[in-house]
């Protein structure tokens, strides 16, 4: 007789724990079933040791500048196996964590492969040998996504990476050309450029970070472009020749020429991983993701979906909202996945943090818009770290002043979208954040300064009719 | 000078209506005589003509609203006319039209079925949507209405649906006190609620259908007869056999004639014979006055299955009547019914009911009674069963008979005597003959 559970969960990331720990707060009888580390991508090759890499980097950018402020430091020195171990430790802890808050809520796991057999019955071939089959009264894939790679340019882990290699730095490239300009294309370029590499970042698009708004990206790549990191649109990496050590790419596009690289890393985005037999149970799927409904149900009843696997945007944060959800409505709760923004976080120097619709979305969804901008120059919090560069935009409507999106590209960006997708969920109006006292001083006073500029009222800026 | 509008007498002994339906929609011009609204109320759907030409201010009164006759429905005024608390209003109550043929089952066909599958609803839910997304415009953001989320949650708790709610809040926005006001108003202001809701895991998930219309009415007179009534249950049998050849044999006779004849009109002329002989069973009973109200006449209602629901349409005076002309207006009031045609007296007056179960299966039923009446016969199906006969086990035609009774009224002894008459009469058929005609 198989062990029968009241949930099984396939994957232990962000959505597929959060479904799991819900679920099991809710009383539920929960099996995960993960295949390489609770925490999924996000904690093990994602968010978290980028994150962390990011951190050292800016450390000793900061260091650098004080030499304008009058304080110099000796040349940083790199140990790459302690900082390699710091990491390993930072990421085994936060993984431990999420054991612990398994075992807490009677959670139960098992590593390995999952297979579908039929919507109530999943096998696992375990990573320590055997297989086991277990029966569910409901299933939640959370099968999330994985690195797409790109055809004659298989990745050899050593001078062509994809993601999952790039943070784990076995040894610093001197020159690194990384394919993609979204997220992880620049955060990565950020990371090697802090650390001290030449980073050269192609991307076939017309625009960096895909359909964030414009403005904001193209303010990002000239903050970029200062930090030595070039970007260069519409060019494409035609082939890739591995030469000993190092990598010949031959560019084509606004920048054409064939340049010999340390390592090449291929970010050119995610695509949806899906278990073992799913394709059985006649879900319907959207553009390679699993479709779902409002409740992360799928078209077979008993059936979820939620995270990377069940659609975009790719984001750990709406993965486990989703995760929440799915948990609520299998133990019959009216949840629903209905957020009227999702924030989105670049951490890049200066961090991107966007919610709702840019200038271009809010146009094309047939609002007529309101624009209200607010530039780091003139603010005296920015100025005290040096700062010049950066920007926070609103987008409202002009009928109804409603805030239709928040764009920052500016220091502690990733602190200051809450503010924004707040707003966006409680209908505020761009003047009710105008009204609001914000704290001086802050670079979140820049949003409150936006929305005063939208109305031609901000305080420290010429005022200028926008929008 | 705006003009408030009453819910008028609907009909007789009538005292409240339920709104089911607006035909005009609030900010549109109504001519003078134009059907307004249709409301339906224990025993008929009206629909309520305009006794006033002018615009629809407000629909005071929302669909499913139960609202006593006299009390403001609606309010008319000119055209930009602004209403506030403040306003000054006129009263007017408008005439009804004579009421036109419709039963609790009448236009509830279509109605009921409206409200009972998600489908319609939905159809009809774009029709107000056009009206009131320019109300809805200012207070949608990426088409979806404006309302925290904790609102959305408490909406998604409720089952109501926010594209359904009129937000009282600035610019429109849905407070927790608008989603309340809905949910127990049991209706929806923009259109009829069918939001998909997130429920019930880990498979299907019910579907919630509103309570309206016939559905409440069957549901409030049935709570009410077993609340009121002493029910008490008995049960006999029927030997059919000599009744079946009775019938096989007319059948032909009766089929020249145009009748179909069935077993129903048997039972029917069985029990006005029975209810003569014994009137306390064709009575009802008058807490008032402390007094039982034995009935003269033998009006028998037929509980008739509808897609509706259940309706009662009656046989008036069916001790006067043949078994032929009670099979003709058996049919012709089923029909009536399935069509929702039946008019006011059509389902009024009854003194005694038959269930007849039989035509659908089952082997015995506990019929409830259709209060204010005292009994309810619920006859079976006719099965060749084995029995003894002198000492011999033959093969008959049997059938149960079970008669559901007010105690407060009927005794045991009388119910069973008043069961086994009906019972012998349709043991000997020829005795049916003698019965008044």
């Amino acid at each position: 007789m198989p062990t029968s559970y009241d949930v099984i969960v396939i994957g232990g990331g962000p959505g597929g724990y959060s479904a799991a720990i819900r679920l099991g707060q809710l009383g539920k009888k929960v099996l995960c079933v993960e295949q390489e580390r609770l925490g999924g991508v996000c904690l093990n090759w994602g968010c978290m040791p980028s994150k962390a890499l990011l951190h050292v980097g800016e450390v000793i950018m900061q260091a650098k500048e004080l030499e304008h402020m009058g304080v110099t430091f000796g040349a940083p020195k790199l140990d790459l196996a302690t900082l390699n171990k710091w990491k390993a430790k930072m990421i085994d802890d936060l993984v431990g964590g999420i054991g612990s808050l398994y075992k807490s809520n009677k959670v139960e796991s098992v590593f390995g492969v999952a297979e579908i057999v039929d919507k109530s019955t999943v096998k696992v071939a375990k990573t320590d040998g055997g297989s086991e089959t277990y029966t569910c009264a409901a299933l939640v894939i959370a099968s999330g996504s994985e690195p797409i790679p790109l055809p004659n340019m298989e990745r050899n882990s050593k001078t062509i990476l994809n993601s999952d290699d790039a943070v784990t730095l076995t040894d610093l490239p001197k020159t690194i050309l990384i394919l993609g300009a979204g997220v992880i294309g620049l955060e990565f370029a950020t990371i090697y450029r802090r650390l001290g590499a030449d980073a050269t970042v192609v991307e076939m698009m017309d625009r960096a970070l895909g359909d964030t708004d414009l403005e904001i990206s193209q303010t990002l790549l000239r903050s970029l472009k200062k930090q030595g990191i070039n970007v260069h649109l519409k060019t494409k990496c035609a082939s890739v020749e591995v030469r000993g050590s190092k990598v010949a790419a031959k560019l084509e596009g606004e920048l054409t020429e064939t340049r010999e690289f340390d390592k090449v890393l291929v970010a050119v985005g995610r695509r949806p991983r899906t278990p073992k037999g799913v394709d059985k149970l006649g879900i319907k799927m959207e553009r390679g993701f699993i479709g779902v409904d409002q409740r992360r149900m799928t078209n077979v009843a008993g059936v979820y979906a939620v995270g990377d696997c069940a659609g975009g945007p790719l984001l750990a944060h709406k993965a486990m909202k989703e995760g929440v959800v799915a948990a609520e409505v299998i133990a019959g709760l009216p949840a629903a996945y209905d957020p009227m923004a999702v924030p989105n976080c670049v951490y890049t120097d200066p961090q991107v943090a966007t919610a709702g619709l840019s200038e271009e979305q809010a146009k094309a969804a047939g609002y007529e818009i309101s624009v209200g901008k607010f530039r780091l120059a003139a603010l005296g919090r920015a100025r005290t770290v040096g700062i010049t560069d950066g920007m926070v935009k609103i987008v409202g409507d002009k009928k109804t002043d409603l805030v239709l999106g928040i764009h920052a590209v500016s220091p502690m960006a990733e602190a200051m979208i809450g503010e924004a997708v707040i707003a966006i969920e409680m209908g505020a109006t761009v003047e009710d954040i105008g009204l609001s006292i914000h704290a001086h001083p802050t670079f979140g006073e820049s949003i409150m300064e936006a929305a005063e500029a939208l109305h031609g009222k901000a305080i420290h800026i010429v005022n200028t009719k926008t929008g | 000078m705006a003009v408030e509008l009453e819910m008028p007498e609907l009909a007789e002994s009538v005292v409240e209506g339920e709104i089911v339906k607006w035909l005009v929609n609030e900010g549109d011009r109504v001519e003078q005589d134009q059907l307004l609204v249709e409301v339906m109320t224990d025993k008929v759907t009206v629909e309520v003509p305009s006794p006033y030409a002018g615009i629809l201010l407000k629909q005071v009164a929302k669909e499913g609203e139960v609202v006593p006759i006299g009390k403001p429905i609606a309010i008319f005024g000119e055209p930009g006319e602004k209403i506030d608390d403040t306003t000054k209003l006129e009263h007017v109550t408008p005439h009804v039209q004579p009421v036109e043929a419709a039963t609790p089952a009448n236009g509830k066909v279509e109605q009921q079925t409206a409200a009972a599958s998600e489908a319609p609803k939905n159809a009809r839910a774009a029709e107000p949507a056009a009206s009131t997304a320019r109300e809805t415009a200012d207070t949608s953001l990426a088409g979806k209405p404006l309302a925290a989320p904790a609102v959305r949650k408490l909406a998604r708790e409720l089952g109501v649906d926010l594209a359904a709610v009129r937000g009282s809040g600035e610019g429109g926005r849905i407070q927790r006190g608008d989603v309340e006001r809905v949910s127990k108003a049991g209706a929806s202001e923009a259109a009829p609620a069918a939001a998909p809701r997130a429920q019930a895991a880990p498979s299907a998930l019910p579907e919630r259908v509103p309570l309206r219309g016939l559905r409440r009415n069957i549901a409030q007179h049935m709570v009410h007869s077993k609340h009121t009534a002493a029910h008490t249950l008995q049960v006999d049998e029927a030997d059919m056999t000599e009744l079946v050849r009775w019938r096989a044999r007319s059948k032909e006779r009766a089929a020249e004639r145009g009748v179909k004849l069935t077993y129903l009109p048997f039972f029917v002329k069985a029990a006005t014979a029975a209810l003569k002989k014994y009137p306390f069973v064709n009575a009802s009973l008058d807490d008032a006055a402390s007094e039982i109200v034995l009935k003269k006449n033998y009006n028998i209602g037929i509980a008739t299955d509808t897609e509706a629901g259940l309706v009662v349409p009656v046989i008036h005076d069916a001790d006067r009547l043949s078994i032929f002309d009670l099979a003709r207006e058996i049919v012709n009031l089923a029909e009536k019914a399935r069509s929702g045609k039946l008019s006011h007296d059509d389902i009024t007056g009854g003194t005694f009911t038959i269930t007849n179960v039989g035509s659908v299966g089952g082997l015995l039923t506990f019929p409830v009674i259709n209060h204010p009446e005292v009994a309810i016969m619920g006859t079976h199906s006719i099965q060749e069963r084995p029995v003894v006969r002198d000492g011999q086990i033959v093969v008959r035609s049997m059938v149960y008979l079970s008669l559901g009774f007010d105690h407060r009224v009927v005794d045991g002894a009388l119910a069973a005597r008043f069961l086994r008459e009906i019972a012998d009469l349709l043991a000997a058929p020829e005795l049916l003959l003698m019965e008044g005609n």
